[in-house]
């Protein structure tokens, strides 16, 4: 996020695997059709609110695609999805005790939730990472879980999965967007070029010294920018940013994603964890402010962004600020910008003025006295209330 | 051991943090070098990952940056059981056990 010259080192870690229950002894070479039924789980480590990472908990595999391979030839015997508990019951012909073992993919043909995640490859998309379970003996009703673990390299990208999978369910809740386009993550051990996004794909960490594997909100951040990509709209010429003023469409880009990952997790709080421990940032309690003598086209933080969007959507427990709206209605903003004749008054592309220009052309100027608290008093933008819906009092 | 850290924007105040040792530096120019060196020990036939952290910012809005260094001998890595499956839909998966 930002930026430094520093050397760094890499190194990886082992796997593991083991050999299953026996078979039931009266079905040993019977031919027939067999079940093997389950949870499949994997390890996470789940993002603390100091931007470390905690330690080592198991978590439910949701909707990912399992498969019964045959040891003897590698055979796809059958084929399934994990329900939302992570449970697979998967059917299929065979011999009773012959060896077979569940591979778990990160991966999903559902249509709500397009998620695959791949290795890196200089030769084009690598493959989906997958996990496989020890050896067991084909049964009539076997019951065999599957836990994807930390030391085999693999946990993140399970994680990485998941995490997706409440970007989907949230797209689908959200912004009515019932099938979405197809989302790609790429990550593997030992990539270091960089987490960012391009083009319905994400490219994500996995440096012995920053591996965004298992931080939850950079992985949201970057479907923030998918989101802007396939639903919304962006007008960010990309770059490097690190919170500081800059182009006010980069802010914007840039802003709305890391609100994006707060809103999906209903957490005012972006992590990026690190092997130095790693850093935070709570958009509820930080205050980033504009310079209100310059004009709307200024140079902006993405903080600041984050800042009122979060304030805009959060509401109405325990809310320190005035502004009574919904993560809904903020989130709704990038379908207006997709379609909206934007005013010429902002940065020249989508910005933050034009998205506070649909905030009112969309929900009416109800929200003036309390917006104008949250935008002009506490962050000093010096926005002009003045969207072609009509001009706040 | 020396870790180097050059902002690529000006910043007010910066932070070193190697093997234990901190340094704390004031404001720090864009493209301006600040170092921090410290000696590692290793027992003979060891091997030690080192961690440094470049930190800016105030509290509440700090950003950190962090490298890793192998120093002594390496790491032992257990070879991966990796196997290139196509799934019956096409699907390529590299599967670890």
């Amino acid at each position: 996020m930002n930026g430094f010259a520093l050397a760094a080192a890499l190194l990886v870690a082992a796997c593991g695997g083991e050999d299953g229950p026996p078979a039931d002894a009266g079905n040993i070479g019977v031919p027939g059709t067999y079940t093997v039924q389950g949870v499949v789980r994997y390890e996470d480590k789940p993002p603390l609110d100091t931007g470390e990472l905690g330690p080592i908990t198991p978590k439910l595999s949701r909707g990912i695609s399992v498969a019964v391979i045959a040891e003897d030839d590698g055979a796809t015997l059958a084929m399934g999805i994990t329900g939302d508990d992570g449970t697979y019951s998967l059917e299929f012909e065979g011999v009773g005790g012959e060896p077979i073992h569940i591979l778990a993919v990160a991966s999903s043909t559902v249509p709500t939730r397009p998620i695959n995640v791949r290795h890196t490859s200089a030769a084009g998309p690598g493959p989906i990472h997958g996990f496989g379970g020890p050896t067991i003996a084909a049964g009539i009703d076997t019951m065999h879980d599957v836990l994807v673990t930390v030391d085999s390299d693999e946990a993140q990208a399970f994680n990485i999965f998941d995490t997706l999978v409440d970007v989907m369910d949230r797209i689908r809740t959200s912004l009515n967007t019932p099938t979405p386009i197809p989302l790609t993550a790429f990550w593997q051990v030992g990539n270091d070029d960089g987490t960012f996004y391009f083009q319905t794909a994400m490219f994500l960490l996995g440096d012995v010294s920053d591996d965004d594997g298992f931080d939850d909100t950079v992985i949201i951040h970057e479907a923030g920018h998918y989101v802007e990509d396939v639903i919304g709209r962006s007008d960010s010429p990309g770059g490097g940013h690190d919170g500081s003023p800059t182009n006010p469409r980069l802010a914007w880009s840039e802003g709305f994603a890391t609100y994006f990952a707060m809103a999906v997790r209903d957490i005012p709080i972006y992590m990026d964890s690190n092997a130095g421990g790693g850093w935070a940032y709570n958009a509820d309690t930080s205050l980033t402010k504009a310079v209100p003598t310059d004009p709307m086209t200024q140079p902006v933080s993405e903080d600041m962004i984050s800042e009122i969007l979060w304030d805009m959507g959060d509401a109405p427990a325990a809310d320190d600020d005035v502004v009574a709206g919904s993560h809904e209605l903020v989130l709704a903003l990038q379908t207006y910008v997709k379609t909206a004749t934007l005013r010429p008054a902002g940065g020249g592309g989508v910005d933050l003025v034009d998205a506070l220009d649909g905030h009112f052309n969309t929900n009416g100027l109800t929200s003036c006295t309390a917006m104008r608290s949250v935008i002009t008093t506490v962050h000093t933008f010096p926005y002009d209330f003045a969207a072609t819906g009509g001009s706040c009092p | 051991m020396t870790l180097v850290a050059t902002p690529t924007r000006s910043v007010p105040s910066l932070e070193l943090r190697l093997a234990g040792k901190r340094l704390a530096f004031g404001a720090t120019a864009a493209g301006q070098q600040r170092k921090l060196t410290v000696q590692v020990d290793v027992a003979p036939g060891a091997g030690l990952d080192v961690v440094g952290t470049a930190s800016v910012g105030a509290t509440g809005s700090v950003r950190t940056k962090a490298a890793v260094a192998r120093v002594g001998t390496a790491r032992l890595e257990a070879p991966k059981r990796t196997v290139i499956r196509t799934l019956r839909d096409g699907r390529d998966v590299a599967e670890v056990r």
